[in-house]
């Protein structure tokens, strides 16, 4: 086992560590807790690298080491937890460990004037720290304590402004809608465990990821015939919809925008969501695993293919119509986050983190840029006041114009082409159902639409605001730089003619073909794609960019064309109505049913002991008052005058106690002699 | 059940429920020593002379002296009022002491008493106790006198007067710092033991 | 000689200190508690280099008054620990004694010294003068403040009801030599092998109850609690918590000895009476601890309640509750002294111990609120700190007596219940600190370094114990390892 394998655990803990010791931080020592937390990341980033080189070299196979220990044992089960690594935790760490650094970096300038920066360092490191426990775990258990622990991470950071009520109840939202998805995980957690007896994924062949508990799996049955791995999956998988923000449970995403513009944001758009595509991948064994004989596609992988592709297209629709530019960018990255679905469901691990990768960069390009926008335009958020942005904010500009369209797709040289054509690809090659191609193409021409759209409205035409733009300082475009070259480069990794990712986490060499790329079928869906882009960009181009909007406030172009479409995508489909209808009168009924039983039974309960409480009380001071004070009064009485020191000692008190204990005595004799016969 | 026994113990009882129940405090402490005085005497007749011995020593000489001296020395002059005898709370007391007593009792009176062994009556001097207790004993023995130390600096701790001038204006201040035991002595205690 | 090496080091450091104490400057006295602590800390650090002798087997010595095995060791070092940190907590109380520092940490070592002697007693002679050092010590330590009328009334009461409880245990040693004529545990558990009429003698067993009774007053166990509260609000900070964490241990691990190794017999049919005693412990600790203000006649209580949950593993009658019994203590010890540790230093300035010094604290210091909130959490028993392991092995020990008596469901129904109701008042304490209404007090709090470093070991034990229990468990299951009754004839033979 190599070093850095062994002390993985490092990774997580130096923020962990971090993380406390700002929170016994002084409020005024905002340097230390900025240095510290920093530091840690800046440590954690090294030996990410370190661990990503390790698995670079590796022998035909793929690289994979387990660290795994005994936590403690009761009985004679022992609970085992450990961390593992291999390309796929390496390449997520390197990413989580680079983004959050600059995330980091990034929030001292924009958090500089707030008078918790100590709170936000530490929770931000904490954040850190789960994130990276979700990846380096070599244990369902130990996924999941992180998994929460990251949940509860982003509750501090969406409700950090907590006197803003939205930011508070954006908060709340977030957590809880994020739990219902865990129930199922949870569920899933203890069924594993129940038919397995492990929750490590990799044991020396009896983890539950490896064929014989695979085999065993699959094998079993449970109602309607379903396999039990296929159960335990689909319900894993709800874990990932909720952290994810597939739909049904995406509602949270966009509301998270509240926290601290745009670090927290940037944080789950570009990190956290991330988790739940990870869970996917980390559990593929198990998602891809179908009985012998049945050579098909694995429900699973059908279920996250389908939840993929619907929240794909639904997102982009919805996004297609929002005016805040952050909301846009929210409902870009769960269409994104149905992509990765998407590709791991149809096309195998690396097509999904693939894009995972790529995506994380060019967002968090997109959200900085965002930041510095409206940083730049006086904490302006809605597009319809801004508008000719490009000559105040040049570089701004351009690097959002890369960010945008490796998102869109723009063919060659930008890495959201790639991946995105890697996903299509497999779409069209998928066995089971063309029509998750026709959705993710859809969802494709909406993206290239919606962020055309964005870029008319904010950076051409006529400036539409009030304030004087202006462009953001240094400390804020050298990352925007640094990004956008990642965003550029990335992309060289995952062409056809070069799959270096696809072979890195399958343990192969790459090989350079570039006649590849001229197979019939790549050929065919390179330039379906192309075309795709192309329809969307000029669509969006012939709406908003050839006429741009005057005024701030007049309508919407789209809404000229259809204004019932309009309206209801403005209102994001009525989702969140829809919720509140349903879902929320439903639970505000067991809430008041509980309260109910609360009250009635409960407080019953309590207010019982607490009678009976007073009771002895009042008991007991009428007995004081009656025998003990009334004679022990009487003769005190001189005492006190005499030495009042004295009688304060001898209250009356110490009497009683001696009783007691000869009470007690003789009480416990008596069922001595009586009860233990 | 001789007529010697019975004397004594009616002696004891009696003084020994005076001690608790008379008004004046001197009085009091005389009727202890009675009382001690008595046990001492209920030990000898049980032919236990060395414990006897040191009841007397012990408890008739140097306690019953330190009580006496406690009283003369924090007696106030107003102690004397006479108060009910039976009140509430002489009434409680009694009853927890008969409780008590009726639960011993009846725990003794529940054993089947074991078969007597024939004990011979051990010839106890004060060479062998003093033999025991630096052999077998030798342990207790020096804890208890680390415990002794413990107390005398405790009471010497309790009992200091307090530097804190606020304290009461007719106490003369001392000016010193506070304990200063003697080192040696307290070390010798402890050597002397080991 | 080499057994008691320990303890001969301690009091020849406590009487270093009374002679330092000559050559100190009025003003430095109180920094005398330093070096105390500092060798206290070298004479634990030598315990795990000159006891390995332990590993072959229980050794005997003074005419098998003492003994020294595993489970002597852990408590030696237990209360090795617990002393340390209270000296360290004494150092920050020494601005409210007025005179006599240096006295007060010698009465604290010589507490030490007997807590020592108990965890090696094997003889009832031993178990009466241990017990007796410690109790005398503690006359004198509760009632230290003698400025204070509250601190003597502590003194005083704990001196009579202590004296009546030794009274107890000295008649109750009296039975059980008469009807057994031995002191030694060994000698009177081969007598009880031999003559198994002996467990159905109403004497004997009824010089077992008196001596339980004198125990069960240390460690303070209904009904013989009473004085607890009381003396927990009136003593100096200090002495409180070597009182609830020391003596109580103290009680604990002569009870162990008592019951698991002197008189087995008895104790296989006294599950009832243990299951009873632990349910009211619980239930009268934490229902009593809910309406009090006052923060250290809280802990008086929930002092109560945590010796009822050490009961548990009594009523288990099993190697597996002896074992969580240590496990608990140890959890207990970083825990409480973590509490009185920042009880003294916020209420250096104050007169007061109500709950309300404790609002805003987490402005005054981070570092102290944090503390606190981890000790009562991990009181409250919320995973995953060290409260929280130690309960479910209690719990754990329990149920799986089930089997053969279902009063032991009833009593983890109980213990539960205690568990549920102890929330309410540990959680107090918590809002107390972070959401106080009406904060007027915002100066920092300053806390010397080595009261920092206290503090930072109680969280990270309280942290280590909840979170890897493995070796601690190991250590613990291993040091009861000692209190594994050899088979005996005598069960079927009772009565």
């Amino acid at each position: 086992m190599s070093w850095i394998t062994k002390n993985l655990w490092l990774i997580p803990i130096l923020p962990l560590l971090a993380a406390a010791l700002i929170s016994v931080c002084k409020q005024p020592r905002r340097r230390t807790a900025a240095t510290l937390a920093i530091g840690s990341m800046v440590f954690s980033f090294l030996l990410s690298c370190c661990a990503f080189a390790t698995t670079l070299h590796s022998e035909h196979g793929g690289f994979r080491e387990v660290a795994n220990f005994d936590w403690f044992s009761f009985g004679t089960t022992t609970l085992r937890l450990g961390w593992v690594l291999d390309p796929l935790t390496a390449c997520m760490l390197v990413m989580v460990t680079f983004v959050g650094t600059l995330i980091f970096i990034y929030s001292i300038g924009y958090m500089a004037h707030d008078e918790n920066f100590t709170r936000f360092f530490c929770f931000l490191a904490l954040f850190a720290a789960a994130m990276l426990g979700i990846l380096i775990a070599n244990n369902l258990l130990l996924l999941f304590i992180s998994w929460e622990l990251v949940g509860l991470a982003s509750y501090l950071l969406i409700g950090f402004w907590f006197h803003k009520p939205s930011a508070a109840a954006a908060a709340k939202k977030a957590f809880i809608t994020t739990r219902i998805g865990d129930i199922g995980f949870f569920i899933g957690i203890l069924w594993l465990y129940s038919s397995t007896g492990t929750l490590l994924f990799y044991d020396n062949g009896a983890g539950c990821l490896e064929s014989s508990a695979l085999t065993k799996l699959v094998t079993e049955t449970t109602f309607a015939g379903m396999a039990v791995s296929t159960a335990i999956a689909i319900l894993i998988f709800c874990g990932a919809i909720g952290k994810s923000g597939q739909v049904p449970l995406h509602v949270w995403l966009p509301d998270a925008m509240e926290g601290p513009t745009p670090v927290s944001a940037l944080i789950h758009a570009a990190t956290m969501v991330a988790a739940g595509v990870f869970l996917v991948a980390r559990v593929y064994p198990l998602m891809e695993v179908t009985a012998p004989g049945l050579p098909s596609v694995s429900t699973a992988l059908q279920v996250v293919t389908w939840i993929g592709a619907i929240t794909a297209v639904f997102a982009a629709l919805i996004a297609v119509a929002q005016n805040d530019i952050k909301r846009i960018l929210a409902y870009s990255t769960v269409s994104q986050l149905g992509f990765m679905m998407m590709g791991l469901g149809m096309g195998g691990v690396a097509v999904g983190m693939f894009h995972l990768i790529t995506h994380a960069f060019f967002k968090s390009l997109l959200f900085l840029g965002a930041g510095s926008i409206i940083h730049g335009c006086h904490e302006e958020q809605d597009i319809r006041h801004m508008g000719g942005l490009k000559k105040y904010m040049p570089l701004t500009f351009a690097t959002y114009a890369i960010g945008m369209m490796a998102l869109s797709g723009v063919p060659f040289f930008f890495s959201g082409f790639w991946s995105k054509d890697e996903i299509l690809h497999s779409a069209f090659t998928w066995q089971v159902s063309k029509i998750p191609f026709y959705l993710a193409a859809f969802g494709a021409l909406l993206t290239a639409f919606y962020m055309t759209r964005q870029i008319c409205y904010a950076f051409f035409g006529s400036y539409r605001g009030h304030k004087h733009p202006h462009e953001s300082p240094r400390v804020m475009t050298v990352p925007l730089v640094l990004l956008a070259i990642g965003a550029i480069v990335l992309g060289v990794f995952g062409t056809p003619a070069w799959p270096a990712f696809e072979t890195y986490l399958s343990g192969h060499d790459a090989e350079f073909d570039v006649a590849k790329l001229l197979r019939g079928e790549t050929l065919s869906v390179m330039l379906i794609s192309i075309c795709i882009v192309a329809v969307g960009i000029f669509a969006a181009w012939q709406l908003y960019g050839r006429k741009p909007v005057k005024t701030a406030d007049q309508p919407d172009p789209l809404e000229a064309v259809n204004g019932n479409v309009y309206r209801w995508l403005a209102n994001r489909l009525y989702i969140d109505e829809f919720y509140d209808a349903t879902v929320i009168r439903l639970n505000a009924a067991f809430a008041y049913s509980a309260d109910l039983l609360d009250r009635v039974l409960w407080g019953g309960a309590v207010r019982a002991a607490s009678l009976v409480t007073l009771a002895f009380a009042h008991i007991n001071r009428t007995i004081d008052d009656l025998f003990i004070n009334f004679g022990f009064d009487e003769s005190c009485h001189n005492i006190r005058r005499s030495s009042g020191f004295l009688s304060k000692l001898q209250d009356g008190q110490i009497q009683n106690y001696l009783r007691g204990i000869g009470v007690a005595l003789a009480t416990l004799v008596l069922f001595l002699i009586w009860g233990c016969r | 059940m001789d007529l010697a026994f019975i004397i004594i113990a009616v002696l004891t009882l009696a003084s020994a429920v005076a001690a608790m129940s008379l008004r004046n405090l001197v009085h009091c402490a005389l009727c202890m020593v009675m009382t001690f005085a008595g046990i001492a005497l209920t030990f000898l007749q049980l032919n236990a002379e060395f414990v006897g011995l040191a009841q007397l020593l012990v408890y008739v000489g140097a306690v019953a002296i330190l009580i006496v001296f406690a009283i003369l020395l924090t007696r106030s002059e107003d102690a004397k009022k006479e108060v009910r005898f039976v009140s509430s709370s002489t009434v409680v007391g009694f009853g927890v002491v008969a409780l008590v007593a009726v639960s011993l009792l009846a725990a003794i009176q529940h054993t089947q008493i074991l078969p007597p062994q024939s004990v011979v009556a051990p010839h106890v001097s004060v060479k062998r106790i003093g033999e025991q207790l630096m052999t077998n004993y030798v342990l207790p023995l020096e804890v208890i006198g680390l415990l002794l130390t413990a107390a005398m600096i405790g009471a010497v701790v309790i009992a200091m007067r307090e530097p804190d001038p606020a304290d009461s204006v007719d106490v003369q201040q001392r000016n010193g710092s506070p304990l200063k035991l003697d080192p040696d002595s307290k070390k010798t205690a402890v050597v002397a033991n080991e | 000689m080499n057994l008691m090496i320990l303890e001969l080091a301690v009091v020849v450091l406590g009487l270093g200190i009374l002679l330092g104490d000559l050559w100190t400057a009025a003003h430095q006295k109180h920094l005398l508690g330093y070096a105390a602590a500092a060798l206290l800390g070298v004479i634990l650090l030598a315990s795990f280099f000159g006891l390995e002798q332990v590993g072959s087997g229980p050794a005997y010595a003074f005419n098998n008054m003492l003994v020294l095995d595993g489970l002597a060791v852990f408590f030696k070092r237990f209360f090795l620990i617990a002393a340390i940190l209270v000296l360290l907590m004494s150092v920050e109380f020494s601005n409210r004694i007025q005179s006599g520092i240096s006295e007060f940490y010698c009465l604290i070592l010589f507490a030490l010294t007997g807590m020592m002697f108990a965890a090696s007693a094997n003889d009832f002679i031993m178990v009466f003068v241990a017990l007796e050092l410690i109790s005398v010590t503690f006359y004198v330590l509760n009632s230290f403040q003698r400025n204070r009328l509250a601190s003597l009334e502590a003194g005083i009461k704990y001196l009579i009801l202590s004296a009546l409880s030794a009274a107890f245990l000295v008649f109750g040693i009296a039975l059980v030599f008469g009807t057994t004529t031995f002191t030694n545990f060994a000698d009177i558990q081969r007598a009880l092998v031999a003559n198994p009429a002996l467990a159905g003698n109403g004497l004997f067993l009824l010089g077992v109850l008196m001596i339980i009774v004198g125990l069960g007053f240390k460690i303070a166990a209904f009904p013989f609690q009473i004085w607890a509260p009381d003396v927990y609000q009136g003593s100096p900070t200090p002495s409180t918590a070597f009182l609830a964490v020391g003596s109580k241990a103290a009680g604990i691990v002569l009870l162990l000895r008592v019951l698991f190794v002197a008189v087995p017999a008895v104790t296989q049919h006294w599950s009832k009476l243990l299951i009873i005693i632990s349910a009211i412990t619980i239930l009268y600790g934490n229902l009593c601890a809910i309406p009090q203000r006052n923060l250290k006649r809280l802990l008086g209580y929930s002092s109560i309640s945590n010796a009822g949950y050490l009961l548990l593993g009594f009523a288990a009658l099993s190697q597996a509750g002896k074992a969580a019994i240590l496990y608990y203590l140890a959890g207990y010890l970083f825990t409480v002294v973590a509490a009185f540790t920042v009880i003294c230093l916020v209420t250096r300035d104050r007169d007061s111990d109500d709950i309300t010094v404790l609002a805003g604290l987490h402005r005054r210091s981070p570092l102290l609120a944090m503390a606190l909130t981890m000790a009562m959490v991990s009181l409250a028993g919320i995973p995953p700190l060290a409260g929280f392991f130690g309960k479910f092995l209690l719990l754990k020990a329990v149920v799986e007596q089930g089997a053969t008596n279902s009063a032991y469901y009833w009593l983890v129904g109980i213990t539960v219940f205690g568990v549920v109701i102890s929330l309410y008042y540990y959680f107090g304490v918590i809002r107390a600190i972070y959401w106080s209404k009406d904060v007027t007090d915002f100066s920092p709090i300053t806390v010397s370094w080595p009261a920092k470093l206290s503090l930072v070991v109680c969280m990270a034990a309280i942290l280590y114990l909840g979170l890897l229990p493995g070796k601690p468990l190991k250590l613990s299951e291993d040091s009861a390892l000692a209190l594994t009754t050899p088979v005996s004839g005598s069960k079927q033979l009772f009565h």
